[in-house]
């Protein structure tokens, strides 16, 4: 690895600590002034309401609500720090447990739809831009433009609509059947049958933006010298945009799937609700819907970190491809 | 981020290819636009059945004459409730994206002309509130709160300034260090006067911009958290909620609960794209900036 990678990584990692401070005392704060009351956070609403009184004094003080506000902070953060993330009293188990149970769900589900998706996109984009400026380059554009405008629960609710109700074709909700099949093979195709609808309302609502990320990419490439060069050669138009293009469009692609985490994390809180999916999103959504607070600050922290981290990985897999990041 | 300037700048391509029927499509919007402000003033006087009317001898009719969009589980007409329901986006949309862009413009404003400190400290905030997933964050926003249209509202502006803020910032460092402002500051203007006779007007079309493309996203938002029955609070009738109780029809196979307030979102979203697009090609055409 040359001096200037490693430098350029170690000034961008040197960033995170701050950051990840801060956003400690963003979620310390948000849940500190909300009108919320802790002890009911702590042991939910209808625990407290049978306990009695100094049960109830006694539970303030082990939690040290009697304390001044900095050192509740820093109290927490210890905790936080030595992994001790709370109690989620809906799921009554740690939250940290939870949260790492429910997270390879999300991941199948994501990888997979956003795989799909940004397959689908670069296809798309290339057939547009190998037939640039025809009616397939135009409707291309007009059904990206809709689906951008498009909430990716409408195109959840829609398919389900389609493919469970009306055509019966897959099943609307859970990851396995309720009577799951013994044996391997069956087991193994039930649970792709239910990953075929949420994946694909995942890949179709988020194709929009990747198609014009990619279509846009590709349409500076296709600006630069090197193809004025190729043209002025007279390679066909076909092999400019497959042999030149398309490696320099695609780069910059790859690299900056890093910083669609949250893009990833929004939709699967939503394809997640409505398929009742078991991963983070529905963790999530449930979470809020019976203020859950622990686990919502769990959530916060935890997702806040992933997000910390794909940007990491977005600017140095940057720097990587593109040697002129590591110098500015 | 990324994603959505290189969406910008595609969309740009696209509008430049002609519209539908020979009309741009930006002018197609625009009269939705305004056919939408009508409808939503108008509502009460268009239209005989009253959205939340209980009709329990009437539930679930497909779309007829009596009742274009169909009646939902409760008998309730689907027409009504989706015209009411106008009311209640752009309402949302229109106020959300006005504080998100106040907010941002302020504090992007703050940071990019007193710089230094002011300016890292604004900014080390602005890295912190983009680190968790919006979603994430407006979820616990609005579950900390007393559900009303209006936290809803200061929920999504509380979440989206953040890129308004760095924009306006960036300008007005640039603009900061133009001659025209050096010399106000040697003819002694004091930075009150040179912020809003010098940098503002030059900010203004960063606002107009951001506030029209910020009211579609923030409809596209509030649909969002009604529709997970986080949003507005279910007795009005907005297109998220009719979404979220048309969910229960969806296995019957029933469409029009789904479809009609879902189509109105589409259109909405699309026509204030369209038209922040347009606006953003007229008033920044060589700046290139990236508005979001």
């Amino acid at each position: 690895m040359d001096r200037n990678l490693a430098s350029f990584i170690v000034r961008r990692v040197i960033q995170i600590p701050p950051l990840l401070l801060g956003i400690s005392v963003l979620t310390f704060l948000i849940f500190y002034f909300s009108p919320v009351d802790p002890v009911v956070a702590y042991l939910g609403l209808i625990t407290v309401q049978k306990m009695p009184p100094e049960d109830l004094a006694k539970v303030e003080t082990q939690l040290g609500l009697d304390q001044p506000v900095q050192v509740r902070y820093l109290a927490w953060l210890g905790k936080i720090l030595q992994g001790d993330w709370g109690f989620s009293y809906i799921n009554k188990r740690p939250v940290m447990d939870v949260i790492l149970e429910r997270f390879p769900a999300t991941l199948i589900l994501t990888l997979t739809g956003y795989g799909l998706s940004a397959i689908l996109a670069v296809l798309l984009g290339l057939a547009s831009a190998l037939r640039a400026g025809s009616r397939l380059d135009a409707s291309l554009n007009g059904l990206s433009y809709l689906l951008y405008s498009m909430p990716t629960f409408l195109v959840a609710l829609l398919a389900m609509l389609v493919f469970s109700a009306w055509l019966g074709w897959l099943p609307s909700s859970r990851m396995v059947s309720v009577d799951v099949p013994e044996s391997f093979m069956p087991y193994v195709l039930d649970r792709i049958r239910h990953l075929i609808l949420p994946a694909c309302v995942l890949a179709v609502s988020h194709m929009a933006a990747f198609y014009a990320y990619f279509r846009s990419s590709l349409q500076e490439s296709m600006n630069e010298d090197y193809v004025l060069t190729a043209r002025a050669k007279g390679l066909a138009e076909r092999d400019i945009i497959l042999r030149h293009a398309l490696r320099n469009s695609l780069l910059p692609f790859i690299t900056q799937i890093g910083l669609i985490i949250p893009f990833l994390i929004g939709g699967s809180v939503v394809v997640e609700s409505i398929f009742a999916w078991p991963g983070i999103g529905k963790l999530a959504y449930d979470a809020a819907l019976r203020a859950d607070y622990m686990l919502l600050m769990g959530l916060t922290l935890f997702t806040s970190l992933l997000v910390i981290l794909g940007n990491l990985l977005a600017d140095v897999a940057y720097a990587l491809v593109d040697p002129r990041v590591k110098y500015g | 981020m990324i994603l959505r300037n290189a969406e910008m700048k595609a969309r740009i391509m696209r509008l430049q290819q002609g519209g539908l029927l020979g009309i741009k499509q930006v002018t197609l919007g625009m009269i939705f636009i305004a056919l939408l402000i009508l409808l939503a003033l108008l509502a009460p006087y268009l239209i005989s059945y009253d959205p939340v009317q209980v009709s329990l001898d009437q539930p679930m009719q497909a779309p007829s004459f009596d009742h274009p969009f169909g009646t939902d589980h409760l008998g309730r007409d689907m027409f009504a409730r989706v015209l009411y329901g106008t009311r209640v986006s752009l309402l949302v949309g229109i106020c959300a994206a006005a504080l998100t862009v106040s907010l941002g413009v302020l504090i992007g404003l703050l940071a990019g002309y007193f710089g230094g400190l002011v300016d890292s400290i604004l900014m080390r905030l602005v890295d912190t509130i983009y680190s968790p997933p919006e979603t994430i964050l407006l979820m616990v926003l609005v579950t900390m709160f007393t559900r009303s249209v209006w936290t809803i509202i200061l929920a999504i502006g509380l979440t989206h300034w953040m890129g308004t803020a760095r924009l306006v910032r960036s300008e007005a460092l640039s603009i900061r260090q133009r001659p025209f402002v050096e010399s106000a500051t040697s003819l002694g203007a004091g930075d009150g006067y040179i912020l809003y006779r010098h940098i503002m007007p030059n900010l203004l079309y960063i606002a107009i911009v951001s506030v029209t493309l910020m009211t579609a996203h923030a409809i596209l938002t509030e649909s969002f958290l009604s529709f997970l029955g986080l949003g507005i609070p279910p007795h009005l009738p907005s297109w998220g909620n009719m979404l979220n109780e048309a969910q229960r029809d969806i296995m019957q196979g029933i469409w029009w609960t789904t479809m009609f307030p879902g189509m109105m979102i589409v259109i909405t979203v699309l026509s204030i794209n369209l038209l922040g697009e347009d606006l953003k090609k007229k008033l920044a055409p060589s700046r290139g900036t990236r508005i979001e």
